[in-house]
């Protein structure tokens, strides 16, 4: 069965390029949103594999959103995408329970690799 | 407040890093007359209140072709293109202007209005000219 994706991103650039990029990976996104407000219904009416995050968004911002989802679902693989290089967001994102911190603009190959990663760890953590 | 030189040349050297990447630059000395220009305005609370970043479109296309291979980018998309860069320039300079005391939270890129007072800074890319007005 192919991964499944949630994407939440303000630009619709970004969400366009991580569609192609999931695409190419014959991974399916199975929805997208432009602010943190939906995370949470969102990802448990899909239940998706992953969910790539924007920190900086309207509504509520991504370190929030992350911080909500992992408390109510600790399972969930989030990798962020921003373009933030703040410490202090760094860290309340590892505190939050993110696997991993991207920074746009995002290298495909690499971005690639760390969406693979945090699925499999995933999936072989609820294994 | 006035920001010194060597936190603009520090916070431009990150900017200047990312363009690189993604349009191809050179440092420049000339300011953008494009009456097409893209002006984008990124919104700050501490330190600073804010960026304002001028595009040609032709920056705003290569972007958008960059970030989206294959794409035919039109006026919308040439938008958020100028709008995700403004948001990727400042956004790479944030931990660069905190480690100088310069602690910043940022808000989403929007389409600038124009008009506040500030000190703007320009860099010429291999396809057009990128400016930041620093607003203190």
């Amino acid at each position: 069965m192919k991964p499944t994706v949630l994407v939440i991103d303000d630009s619709a650039l970004i969400r366009l390029q991580l569609k192609q990029l999931f695409h190419r990976m014959d991974w399916h996104v199975v929805a997208e949103a432009a602010s943190g407000d939906d995370l949470l219904a969102l990802y448990e009416a899909h239940r998706p594999s992953l969910v790539t995050l924007d920190i900086v968004m309207p509504g509520k911002d991504g370190v929030t959103a992350a911080t909500e989802l992992l408390q109510a679902h600790p399972e969930a693989a989030v990798v962020m995408c921003t373009s933030l290089t703040s410490r202090d967001k760094i860290i309340a994102c590892q505190r939050a329970g993110v696997l991993h911190y991207l920074l746009k603009p995002l290298e495909p190959a690499r971005a690639e690799q760390i969406f693979r990663h945090a699925v499999n760890r995933q999936t072989a953590v609820a294994s | 407040m006035n920001l010194a030189h060597e936190h603009v040349r520090a916070f431009l050297d990150d900017a200047a890093s990312v363009l690189r990447s993604m349009v191809g630059t050179q440092l420049a000395r000339r300011i953008a007359t494009d009456e097409r220009v893209i002006s984008i305005l990124v919104r700050a609370r501490g330190a600073l209140s804010g960026f304002t970043w001028t595009f040609s479109p032709e920056v705003a296309e290569r972007v958008a072709t960059h970030l989206v291979p294959g794409t035919a980018p039109d006026p919308q998309l040439c938008e958020a293109a100028a709008s995700e860069l403004a948001n990727m320039l400042t956004g790479r300079g944030l931990q660069t202007l905190a480690e100088r005391g310069l602690v910043l939270e940022i808000e989403p890129p929007e389409l600038s209005r124009g008009g506040a007072p500030g000190a703007t800074y320009v860099v010429d890319t291999d396809v057009g000219v990128v400016s930041v007005t620093i607003h203190s």
